[in-house]
């Protein structure tokens, strides 16, 4: 009767840090962040318009391997998820931040199973533990999962990015989906079928997937060799042919133009610098064969790699304010809560220790090759690109919380001697845990909107509605481009008909910023803004336009000015 | 049989100390080969003291004229502290051909000696039998190996031989600071050593400013940690905190000492910097100025959260591993503070000391800490010679998980191997990139260039009747006085009389005899009568070259 009763309590917590999730990540999701940047503003547009007419904003028919956009060539699967979305809720920021959210949620439940998965050490480890304690071991521990997911529903890393349409959450679901059916498909095969699917759709999720599904994939094979070979053959092979047709079309693609110039713009490696150092110091040197070997560009290169791999496990990064970049942390946090950097080095402790285990070999390597999408960037650290590495720092932190109680209770001398009790302890702990997040909630819903409301584009929905009641006084309109994409709210706050769209765009169709939607132009060159007599609407950015009666005044957040409406 | 066992005990003694005296010429060895040359010329800092210390070789005075008892130097307007100075006089009267040599020679030595310290130190530090409750023999994590590798990690460090290979203070300073802790430990037991912390102690004050910060913290940590706290123990620690804390107090009080706080605090620090105050400001501003507001939004959380960074910021991968300082002095700028290995003997010393004697754990870490608290503070960072006291603890503890390590994969020879082999190829790619290609890399960093443009100088002296020479790198009048034979007595009379006007009027003196330092208008001064300039290649586009170095460009008209 005990064993119900405690597992009726497991799944009680379990639907509660579901409900917390569900909270966190849908409550006044249209508001904060405060409005919708450049790329929500595309996907959400080119999904309304694939409903409507089959195409995407520049014509192309239900494209699969890209999405041509601002003709940076997105990963479609986020626009197939925004279809449904938009067909109930309309076009608007809900329904472009739903799917996020949802599989954000989602996300949370997942990683539950994964965990729990993980750690039945009956399934998957064979270790044959030979210490008597093993029983109390802190990887046994019923609600080890539960504290994960708990961490994971009131992460600030995640709570950022399922708040509005990051394309690299919906891969973190897939790619989590992926591991968790894979560690089940030992006892149930044809699982495995299922996982490669994951991880294949992954792959056309976000750009980072596709070095860190593969990654992963090999990581799990290896640590779990035995297991894996145990599997039916058919379904390997079944399963591997899945994994091959699914990545055949992006494969054949990376030698196209649109990846050469993504490459040139965000890898690290488009530079040349390292071979010219190289050069220099092998000329240096009398070129020989020892000094060829000694300055290969190999090492410049790989400096170059890992100076951006060990940048993802800075305390800053980690803990003090993350990401650089806005949109990706809210800077006043890290990626990870203060408190967790104890956390963290008391679960790595515990993990090193039980290295023996499988769990703990693959939680390391997962830990180890998270950062990879992010070090091949010249933009790190990444907190985006990194993202599949969260549900392990997660892991990880509950590991070292539950480890800091036991760890307690078995001290030395020197901690002993302060006599900790373990209900103190308890209640400290959990009171650091809630003031912080409520702390963050603080921050994130108050100061974060009027800090950064920039850095999503705020105003742009107030011009755009502001244009389009005044359209039909004026010959030209002008909206400033100053801010990124114009263009594009333009067709998402007017919400355009698919089909007038397409043929505005289509003499454009090369072009990664549209200049002209009709009469409304995004670029102050052009000659019909400028012709004699003619009444023009300039939605220009602060001090842009210094001409003509102001009608309007658009601001940030933060009060200063975002646009100055005049008409000429 | 006890035969026997006495001779391999002896046996393994002697094998000691010979390793020992290896491991220390290998050290000395290390840093004192081609000192003179790299790294390629002498930077400001050590020709200032160079100077001084010359002068005071030669006149008893330094190069302003005031007597060399002084506890504060002024020498360019920076005003330093005496230690390295006076350090340097003697080889300044052994040695009159090379200055550079005889500025460096005290940072070499001093490097030398600190690998000997920490040999010792270590054995002080593991050497507790009541490391934990466990039944653990004490044995089992300490060996006089255990010291060998430790101090040879340090002679070998990259991070320790930058600035043993260059006259800094930092590194003087660091000797002293590792001087007075082993005394102090070793003080334990025989209460007359406490004599010989506080001596040291107050040189390390009289030597490197933060020393007057981290040393204190150090001996009060170490005194929590070691010492019995028996109520004459605590009597005779505040004393000897005491005596330091004066001969600190009579620095605090002489003339300069103002004017030298407020150099140092003039660069960019955390408590200088105004927009964390105002970003703090503006938070509670937004939360309506209440009172919960103004404790959750306090300035120190932010000025807290940035030393946080700064702090991180030492312990990043690239200062640790691949290119350390970004100050080319600082480091070759190709290597980090750890060799590979040893970083991983850092790591698996962190993991095995926490998990086997917290008390050393939190020690050497708290240590480290606070080895980094004076390169925290300012925004130079990550500043390698401002948390120099660290090369300290960091190969301690990295010694002590290589030794770990050892024994953990002994009978397993290809670790071994694999080890010893990726050790020595990074330590021979480091010793290939510092002598080869360091020099010109680093070359404008080092104010390469001015010894011989100098000499080119004074070559052509007699001949010219003006000279003008460029201050575009900075202070070249310290230069001209300390390789040329201008009288140094002459000189300081100059400067008397000015300081007799102007008090405090340490700012940089623009004629010396014949010369003039100041930028050069080379469509000017070319029409000076019988001139010599010498400038850089863009203020004379039509110079020749000294002697092939990029930074100085010569013409004449006569």
């Amino acid at each position: 009767m005990k064993k119900i009763k405690n597992s009726r309590l497991v799944w009680l917590v379990l639907g509660l840090v579901l409900l917390l999730a569900v909270f966190l990540r849908f409550y006044k999701l249209s508001q904060f962040p405060s409005s919708l940047y450049w790329e929500e503003a595309a996907l959400g547009y080119d999904a309304y318009s694939l409903l409507k007419t089959g195409r995407d904003h520049r014509g192309n028919s239900w494209p699969i391997v890209y999405l041509e956009s601002f003709m940076d060539f997105k990963p479609p699967l986020y626009v197939y998820t925004l279809i449904p979305s938009i067909a109930v809720f309309g076009l608007n920021e809900f329904s472009v931040r739903f799917p996020s959210a949802l599989f954000g949620t989602l996300t949370v439940l997942v990683v539950y199973f994964l965990t729990k998965e993980l750690f039945k050490s009956k399934n998957i480890d064979i270790y044959k533990d030979k210490n008597r304690y093993s029983k109390y071991s802190i990887l046994n521990f019923k609600y080890l999962p539960l504290i994960a997911v708990l961490l994971l529903a009131i992460s600030p890393w995640h709570l950022q990015f399922s708040r509005a349409a990051f394309e690299a959450n919906l891969a973190l679901f897939l790619t989590s989906t992926g591991a968790f059916l894979f560690l089940k498909s030992f006892k149930k095969n044809y699982l495995l079928i299922f996982s490669a699917g994951c991880f294949g759709l992954s792959l056309y999720a976000y750009h980072g997937a596709r070095v860190f599904s593969f990654l992963l994939v090999l990581i799990l094979t290896f640590v779990f060799l035995k297991r894996t070979l145990k599997i039916k053959k058919i379904i390997l092979i079944m399963a591997l042919a899945l994994g091959l047709v699914l990545s055949f079309p992006l494969i054949s693609s990376l030698k196209s133009g649109q990846v050469q110039q993504r490459f040139q713009e965000t890898s690290v490696f488009a530079t040349l610098d390292p071979v010219l150092e190289s050069n220099k110091k092998i000329e240096k040197d009398r070129s020989g064969v020892m000094a060829k070997v000694i300055h290969h560009r190999f090492w410049e290169y790989s400096r170059l790699f890992l100076n951006q791999y060990f940048t993802h496990f800075s305390g800053s990064f980690l803990f003090l304010s993350g990401d650089i970049n806005p949109r990706h942390s809210i800077q006043e946090f890290g990626q990870l809560y203060h408190w967790e950097i104890v956390t963290l080095i008391l679960g790595v402790v515990f993990l090193l220790k039980n290295f023996k285990r499988k769990q703990a070999q693959l939680i390391l390597a997962w830990l180890l090759i998270g950062p990879v999408p992010g070090a091949i960037t010249k933009a790190a650290p990444h907190s985006l690109r990194t993202i599949f590495s969260l549900p392990i720092f997660m892991i990880i932190s509950s590991l070292g919380l539950v480890g800091l109680f036991t760890a307690i209770s078995k001290s030395p001398i020197y901690i002993r001697k302060r006599l900790i009790n373990k209900k103190p302890l308890f209640l400290t702990v959990g009171f650091i845990i809630l003031i912080e997040f409520i702390f963050y909630l603080h921050f994130y819903y108050h100061h974060y909107p009027k800090l950064y409301s920039a850095y999503w584009q705020y105003g742009l929905k107030e011009a755009v509605g502001f244009i389009k009641e005044n359209e039909n006084k004026y010959e030209s309109i002008y909206l400033t481009n100053a801010y990124g994409r114009a263009y594009m709210y333009y067709l998402f706050y007017t919400q355009m008909d698919p089909l007038k769209a397409q043929d505005l765009v289509e003499p454009y169709k090369s072009t990664p910023d549209i200049p002209r939607l009709g009469k409304v132009f995004f670029n102050l060159e052009e000659d019909s803004l400028k012709k004699e007599g003619s009444k023009n609407l300039m939605v220009g950015s602060a001090g842009e336009i210094p001409a003509g009666r102001l009608l309007k005044t658009i601001n940030f957040l933060d009060e200063n000015v975002a646009f100055e409406i005049r008409e000429q | 049989m006890k035969f026997k066992f006495k001779n391999k005990y002896l046996k393994l003694r002697v094998n000691n100390k010979i390793l020992l005296f290896l491991v220390i010429l290998l050290a000395f060895i290390l840093r004192v080969y081609k000192v003179n040359q790299i790294p390629p010329g002498l930077y400001w800092d050590e020709a200032a003291m160079a100077l001084d210390a010359k002068s005071i070789s030669l006149t008893g005075k330094d190069h302003h004229g005031n007597s060399w008892w002084q506890p504060i130097y002024p020498s360019w307007g920076d005003y330093k502290l005496p230690g390295y100075i006076l350090m340097a006089v003697p080889f300044f009267k052994l040695i009159k051909t090379s200055p550079e040599i005889a500025i460096r020679l005290p940072s070499v030595l001093a490097g030398t000696l600190t690998v000997l310290v920490v040999y010792f130190l270590t054995q002080e530090l593991f050497k507790n039998k009541n490391i934990n409750k466990d039944k653990i023999k004490y044995s089992s994590l300490n060996s006089k190996y255990l010291s060998l590798i430790a101090s040879l990690l340090l002679a070998i460090s990259p991070w320790h031989l930058q600035f043993s290979r260059a006259a800094f203070e930092g590194n003087l300073a660091l000797l002293f600071n590792s001087l007075a802790l082993l005394f102090f430990l070793k003080a334990r037991n025989k209460k007359g050593l406490l004599g010989l912390t506080a001596i040291f102690a107050i040189f390390g004050i009289y030597t490197y400013y933060s020393a007057r910060i981290v040393l204190p913290i150090l001996l009060v940590l170490t005194f929590f940690v070691f010492w019995k706290k028996s109520f004459k123990n605590i009597a005779i620690f505040l004393f000897i905190l005491m005596v330091v804390y004066l001969s600190f107090l009579s620095l605090k009080n002489t003339s300069l000492a103002a004017k030298a706080d407020q150099f140092r605090l003039s660069t960019k620090n955390i408590l200088s910097d105004i927009l964390l105050i105002q970003y703090s400001n503006r938070l509670i501003q937004e939360d309506g100025s209440s009172f919960l507001a103004k404790k959750i939004h306090h300035r120190f959380l932010y000025q807290g959260k940035q030393l946080g960074i700064h702090f991180f910021d030492h312990f990043s991968g690239q200062f640790l591993l691949l290119s350390g300082d970004s100050n080319l002095r600082h480091s070759s700028g190709r290597v980090g503070v750890l060799f590979l290995i040893a970083f991983l003997g850092f790591i698996y010393g962190e993991y095995y000391l926490f998990l086997k004697s917290k008390k050393l754990f939190i020690y050497l870490n708290l240590a480290l800490l606070v080895s980094f608290l004076p390169a925290c503070v300012p925004y130079e960072i990550p500043h390698a010679l401002r948390s120099l006291n660290g090369v300290l603890f960091i190969n301690i503890i990295s010694g002590f998980g290589l030794f770990q390590l050892i024994k953990v994969v002994k009978n397993r020879k290809i670790f071994l191997i694999a080890g010893s082999c990726l050790l020595f190829f990074q330590f021979f790619f480091y010793l290939h990139d510092y002598y080869v290609h360091y020099s010109s890399r680093s070359f404008i960093a080092w104010q390469g260039g001015y010894r011989e443009a100098i000499d080119f100088l004074n070559q052509n002296y007699k001949r010219a009747e003006k000279v003008v020479f460029t201050d575009f790198y900075a202070r070249p009048y310290l230069y001209y006085l300390l390789y040329s034979n201008y009288s140094l007595e002459e000189f300081q009379n100059q400067r008397q009389e000015i300081l007799a006007n102007q008090p405090l009027n340490y700012s940089e003196t623009k004629e010396v005899g014949k010369i003039e330092f100041r930028p050069i208008n080379f469509e000017k001064d070319k029409e000076i009568e019988n001139v010599l300039l010498i400038g850089t290649r863009k203020e004379i586009y039509k110079g020749s070259q000294i002697k092939n170095m990029e930074t100085f460009v010569s013409w004449k008209n006569y």
